[in-house]
C-alpha cells in the first residue's frame, strides 16, 4: 500500500511540475497584458489543483500557502483586483515560495523559511483585502486534511486531474447535501419520497441515524385552493454527515438509481450550492445524469445560499459546469506515456531500418533476384520507415519552454540579489528538442543567466550614466538551424572587459604574462577552469567554477559555445546543440578490424603524418606527434584498448607499431572539454554517420575509454569512444613521463 | 532445465531463465574485457554481452564446432541480459529438487550450484547469478586484472 501511495504522490509532483510552469506562464501573460479571462482561470486552476492534491497527501504547509494564494487570485478572477505590476510581482514571488514548498514536500529542496512564507502570506492577504473579500486565511488553519480521499484521479493519469481535483480539493467535506424533488410520475409508479428518505437514512451508521438533517421545501407549493391534488410540488434538502473513508456519494447515487428519470436530485459538498429543482423534468434529468456529480466549486457559483433552492439558482450552476468540462477535455488532448515505451519503439524502428537494409542488399546483390518492381516497392517501405522514425523522434520532442520558463525565476532571484533591475525576454520557446536534452540544459543555462545578471548587466546607475535604460534586458532565444538547435543568450550590458579578463587570466596564471591574444581568444578565457573576474566572490556567481563548467556541460551534450562581445553594447553567447542526445554525429573509424565511433564534436582534424618526420619518441618510449609545430601525445588506439591483433597483421602494414617504422599513418586529432588534445592512431576512417546511442552498462560493466555503443547499418555492434578518458590517460602519462625525463636530464 | 555441453562436460540451467537461443555470430570485441567475455552482439537493438562458457569454466572448448550456439538468458529481477556461448544444446529434462546434490561453495565452485546424475552423465547446474554479477559488478577486479 505504501508503494501505491508513493506512486500516487510521485504523480502529484509530476502534476505540480506541469502546473507551476503553467502558473508562471499565465502570470507572464498577465504582466505583459496579453491575458484573457481564460489565462486567469488557468492560473487559478493551477494553484487550485496543487492545493487540492496537497491536501490529499496531508502536505499542510503547502495547502495553507496555496490556499492564501488561491484566495488572492480569486480577487483577480472576479475582477475586483486590477492586476498592476506590483501585484503581479507579488504573485511571482509567492509562486517561487509555492514551488519551493513543493520542492520541500518532494524532499528535493531545503525547508522553506517560515518568515519568508509569512511575508508572502501578508502580501497576498493585502491583495485579498483589496478585493474587499474577507481574508480567507483564518479558515485555512481549521481546514483538516481530508482523510477520505480515494485517489481516483490518479488512475486517469493526468487526463483530467483538474476536473476532479476541483472536486475533492474543495474545503474538505464533512457533510453532503442532497437536494431532490420527485416528479408526479414517481408517485404514479407507486413509489414515495419517503422511500428515498429512508434509503438515505440507511446509509448512515445506526448510531448516527439522527444526524440526518431533512428540510422540506415548500416553495413551489401553491395556495391550497390552487393545488392540483395529483401534482408533486414538494422537494427535500437532506444533509448527511459523511463518515471518513466511506463512499457516501456513490451510495447516495445508488439510492436514486431507480428513480433517476422521475426525480431531480443533486448532491453537493458542504459549503456548495445545493443545486435545486429543475423546472422541466425528463430531458434535464437526463442531462444531469451525464454529469451527475458536478461538484460545482463554491467559487464557480457566486454565493448561492445553499438551503435555498430558489428558482434563480439553477440557471447558473448547470450551465457553467458542463461547459467547463467540455473545455477541459479539449485542453488536455495529450496523454502521459512512459519514456521506456517510446525507447522501445525507437529501438524497434531502428531494427526495422537494419532489417530493411539487409533485405535491400539481398535483393540487389544477387543478379537472379534483381527485380525493379520489387525494389520500387521496397523504396516505398523505406520512405515509410523514415517517416515512422521521424514521428517517433517527434514524440520525444518537447518545447524548450519548460526550461526557459524556469529561467525567469533564476533571473528574478539573481537580479534581486545583485540589486539590479533585469528583464528576461524569451523567444522561440516553442522550439522543440529531445527531452533528454531539455533535462540537461537547465544547469548550464542557469549558470549562464546568473552570470549575465551578475557580470553582464551593469548597475542601474552605470546604465543610466551610459545613456541606457535603467532596466537591463537579457534575451534568451532558441531556434532550429540545420539540424541543430541554437540557443542565444544576449544581454545589453557592458560587454566583456577584455583588458580586465586578460589581467585576471595572467594573475591566475592561465596565460603567460606578455602573451598577446586576439579579442576572441581573450573572450574564450572566461571558459578557462579557475577563471573568475568578479573581485568579490558573490552568492550568485564568482566561485570561478561558472563558465568552464558550462562549457563542459554543453560539450558533454555534444554542443559548442561561442561568445561575441561588443564593449558597451553587450554580450552574446551562442550555444549550438544537437537536437537529441539519443543520436550522435559520429566518425566511423577502423582499428585492427573493429569499427568504432568517435563523436564528431570532439574531432579537431584528421591528418596524415610521416612516421619518420613528424613522430618523436620521448625517452621513455611513448610518442608525440608534431602537427603544425604543436606536439600532441600519440595514442595507439589498438594498444590502448587492447584490441586483439588481426589475423595476418604481419603482412599488412596496418598495425603501425613502434618508432622507426617507415611510412605514413592516419591520426585523428581529438580534443576534450578542457581543450587538451591527443592524436589517435587509427587504421582508417570509413564514414561519418548519425548513430543511435545504446548503453552497454545495462548488461555489462563500464569500459574504460568507451562511453557507449551503437548498432551499425549491418546490425553489428560498434563502440563509441570516450575521447576525454582516452586523452586524460594519455596526457597524464606523457606529462609525468616528460617530467621524469627532465629530472633525469637534470641528474 | 535445459542441458547443453561445454567441452566434454554437460551443464544445465533453468529453462525459464532463457529468452532465446541463437546462432553464434561474430561479436564486437570489448576492450579490457576478461578472457571469458567473448564480446557484444546486437539483439533487436539491445546490446548483449556474450560469455564464452568454456573460458569461464576453465575447460577446453570443442574444436571447430559448427553447432555452437548462444543461449540468451535474462535475470528475472534485474532484467540484466547476457549470452552464453555453448558448444551444443542437448535437450530439455525435468529435474526434481531432491535429485540435486548440492556442492559446497567453499570447495571453490561458486560457478555451480549442484550436480545431478542422469543416466551415465553427471550434469552440473550452472549458477547464472554468478555469471551476471561477474559481468556487471566487481569493477575493481576487472581494472586490477586489466
Amino acid at each position: 500500500m505504501g508503494d501505491v501511495m508513493d506512486d500516487i504522490l510521485k504523480i502529484f509532483f509530476e502534476e505540480c511540475d506541469e502546473l507551476l510552469p503553467e502558473l508562471e506562464r499565465g502570470l507572464g501573460e498577465i504582466s505583459e497584458e496579453e491575458s484573457s479571462q481564460e489565462t486567469i482561470n488557468a492560473i487559478f486552476r493551477a494553484v487550485h489543483s496543487i492545493k487540492g492534491g496537497a491536501a490529499s497527501f496531508g502536505l499542510d504547509r503547502l495547502v495553507r500557502f496555496a490556499h492564501v494564494y488561491e484566495s488572492a487570485l480569486d480577487g483577480l478572477r472576479s475582477g475586483k483586483v486590477e492586476p498592476d505590476q506590483a501585484i503581479i510581482k507579488t504573485f511571482f514571488l509567492a509562486m517561487d515560495v509555492l514551488s519551493d514548498l513543493v520542492a520541500e514536500a518532494k524532499h528535493t529542496g531545503d525547508e522553506v523559511d517560515e518568515g519568508r512564507i509569512d511575508e508572502n502570506v501578508r502580501k497576498l492577504e493585502a491583495i485579498i483585502g483589496q478585493g474587499g473579500d474577507a481574508p480567507a486565511s483564518s479558515e485555512v488553519g481549521e481546514t483538516p486534511v481530508p482523510e477520505d480521499f480515494t485517489p481516483v484521479t490518479v488512475d486517469l493519469g493526468g487526463f483530467d486531474f483538474d476536473d476532479h481535483a476541483e472536486g475533492f480539493g474543495e474545503t474538505p467535506p464533512q457533510r453532503l447535501t442532497v437536494t431532490f424533488r420527485p416528479h408526479s410520475e414517481l408517485y404514479s409508479r407507486g413509489d414515495d419520497a419517503r422511500n428515498l428518505l429512508l434509503g438515505l437514512q440507511e446509509l448512515l451508521p445506526v448510531e448516527e441515524a439522527g444526524a440526518m438533517d431533512v428540510v422540506c421545501s415548500t416553495q413551489e407549493l401553491p395556495a391550497l385552493v390552487d393545488l392540483p391534488a395529483e401534482d408533486a410540488r414538494l422537494g427535500w434538502t437532506v444533509r448527511l454527515p459523511e463518515p471518513p473513508g466511506s463512499a457516501l456519494e456513490e451510495d447516495i447515487q445508488a439510492v436514486f438509481d431507480w428513480v433517476g428519470d422521475v426525480c431531480d436530485f443533486q448532491i453537493a459538498r458542504d459549503g456548495q450550492a445545493g443545486e435545486a429543482v429543475e423546472p422541466e423534468p425528463a430531458e434535464d434529468a437526463a442531462v444531469q445524469e451525464d454529469v451527475p456529480v458536478v461538484p460545482v466549486p463554491a467559487e464557480m457559483v457566486e454565493s448561492v445560499p445553499q438551503a435555498d433552492p430558489a428558482p434563480s439558482a439553477p440557471a447558473s450552476a448547470p450551465a457553467s459546469a458542463p461547459a467547463k468540462i467540455g473545455r477541459k477535455r479539449e485542453q488536455n488532448a495529450s496523454i502521459r506515456v512512459d519514456i521506456g515505451r517510446i525507447g522501445m519503439l525507437m529501438d524497434m524502428v531502428g531494427e526495422m531500418v537494419i532489417g530493411q537494409a539487409s533485405l535491400e542488399s539481398a535483393l540487389t546483390r544477387d543478379g537472379a533476384l534483381y527485380d525493379p518492381e520489387l525494389l520500387k516497392r521496397l523504396a516505398v517501405i523505406k520512405t515509410l520507415t523514415r517517416d515512422i522514425q521521424e514521428a517517433v523522434m517527434a514524440i520525444r520532442a518537447q518545447p524548450v519552454r519548460n526550461v526557459f520558463q524556469r529561467m525567469q525565476r533564476v533571473v528574478r532571484e539573481a537580479s534581486s540579489l545583485a540589486n539590479k533591475d533585469v528583464a528576461l525576454v524569451l523567444e522561440g520557446e516553442e522550439t522543440e528538442v529531445d527531452r533528454t536534452l531539455i533535462e540537461n540544459l537547465t544547469d548550464p543555462l542557469t549558470h549562464m543567466l546568473r552570470n549575465a545578471v551578475d557580470h553582464g548587466i551593469e548597475s542601474p546607475q552605470a546604465r543610466q550614466a551610459a545613456g541606457k535604460p535603467a532596466q537591463g534586458t537579457i534575451w534568451l532565444s532558441a531556434r532550429h538551424r540545420s539540424g541543430r538547435i541554437l540557443i542565444e543568450i544576449r544581454d545589453d550590458g557592458g560587454g566583456i572587459n577584455t583588458r580586465r579578463v586578460l589581467q585576471t587570466a595572467i594573475k591566475r596564471g592561465i596565460v603567460a604574462s606578455g602573451a598577446s591574444l586576439g579579442e576572441n581568444e581573450i573572450n574564450e578565457l572566461i571558459f578557462a577552469p579557475g577563471f573568475s573576474t568578479a573581485e568579490t566572490v558573490s552568492d550568485l556567481s564568482g566561485r570561478g567554477v561558472g563558465m568552464d563548467v558550462v562549457k563542459q556541460a554543453i560539450q558533454n551534450l555534444g554542443g559548442r559555445v561561442n561568445i561575441q562581445s561588443t564593449p558597451g553594447k553587450g554580450t552574446l553567447f551562442t550555444l549550438s546543440l544537437p537536437l537529441t542526445l539519443a543520436v550522435l554525429d559520429g566518425m566511423l573509424i577502423e582499428c585492427r578490424g573493429s569499427t568504432m565511433v568517435v563523436p564528431v564534436s570532439s574531432v579537431v582534424e584528421l591528418v596524415t603524418v610521416q612516421m619518420k618526420k613528424d613522430v618523436y619518441t620521448i625517452p621513455d618510449g611513448s610518442h608525440v606527434v608534431s602537427v603544425r609545430g604543436r606536439c600532441i601525445p600519440l595514442i595507439y588506439l589498438g594498444d590502448e584498448l587492447t584490441l586483439p591483433e588481426e589475423n595476418g597483421t604481419q603482412e599488412e602494414p596496418h598495425h603501425m607499431g613502434r618508432a622507426g617504422e617507415e611510412g605514413q599513418m592516419i591520426v585523428l586529432v581529438v580534443e576534450n572539454e578542457a581543450g587538451a588534445r591527443a592524436a589517435l592512431v587509427v587504421d582508417g576512417v570509413r564514414d561519418q554517420a548519425q548513430v543511435v546511442i545504446k548503453s552497454i552498462e545495462k548488461n555489462y560493466r563500464q569500459i574504460k575509454g568507451v562511453s557507449a555503443a551503437t548498432i551499425l547499418g549491418d546490425g553489428s555492434v560498434s563502440l563509441i569512444l570516450d575521447v576525454s578518458t582516452l586523452i586524460v590517460s594519455a596526457t597524464k602519462r606523457v606529462d609525468t613521463r616528460a617530467l621524469e625525463a627532465i629530472a633525469e636530464r637534470a641528474a | 532445465m535445459i542441458i547443453f555441453t561445454v567441452g566434454e562436460q554437460r551443464y544445465c540451467i533453468p529453462i525459464l531463465s532463457i529468452k532465446e537461443i541463437r546462432e553464434f555470430e561474430d561479436p564486437t570485441y570489448l576492450p579490457h574485457c576478461p578472457a571469458y567475455v567473448e564480446g557484444a552482439i546486437n539483439i533487436r537493438g539491445n546490446i548483449v554481452t556474450v560469455v564464452n562458457l568454456a573460458n569461464y569454466l576453465g575447460t577446453a572448448p570443442q574444436a571447430d564446432n559448427e553447432r555452437r550456439v548462444v543461449i540468451i538468458i535474462e535475470d528475472g529481477a534485474s532484467r540484466a541480459t547476457c549470452g552464453l556461448l555453448v558448444d551444443s544444446v542437448i535437450g530439455i529434462t525435468e529435474i526434481a529438487l531432491d535429485e540435486i546434490q548440492p556442492i559446497s561453495v567453499d570447495g571453490g565452485a561458486a560457478e555451480l550450484s549442484g550436480l545431478v546424475s542422469i543416466g551415465e552423465y553427471v550434469i552440473r547446474i550452472l549458477r547464472l547469478d554468478t555469471v551476471l554479477s561477474r559481468l556487471l559488478g566487481d569493477q575493481a577486479v576487472s581494472t586490477a586484472a586489466g
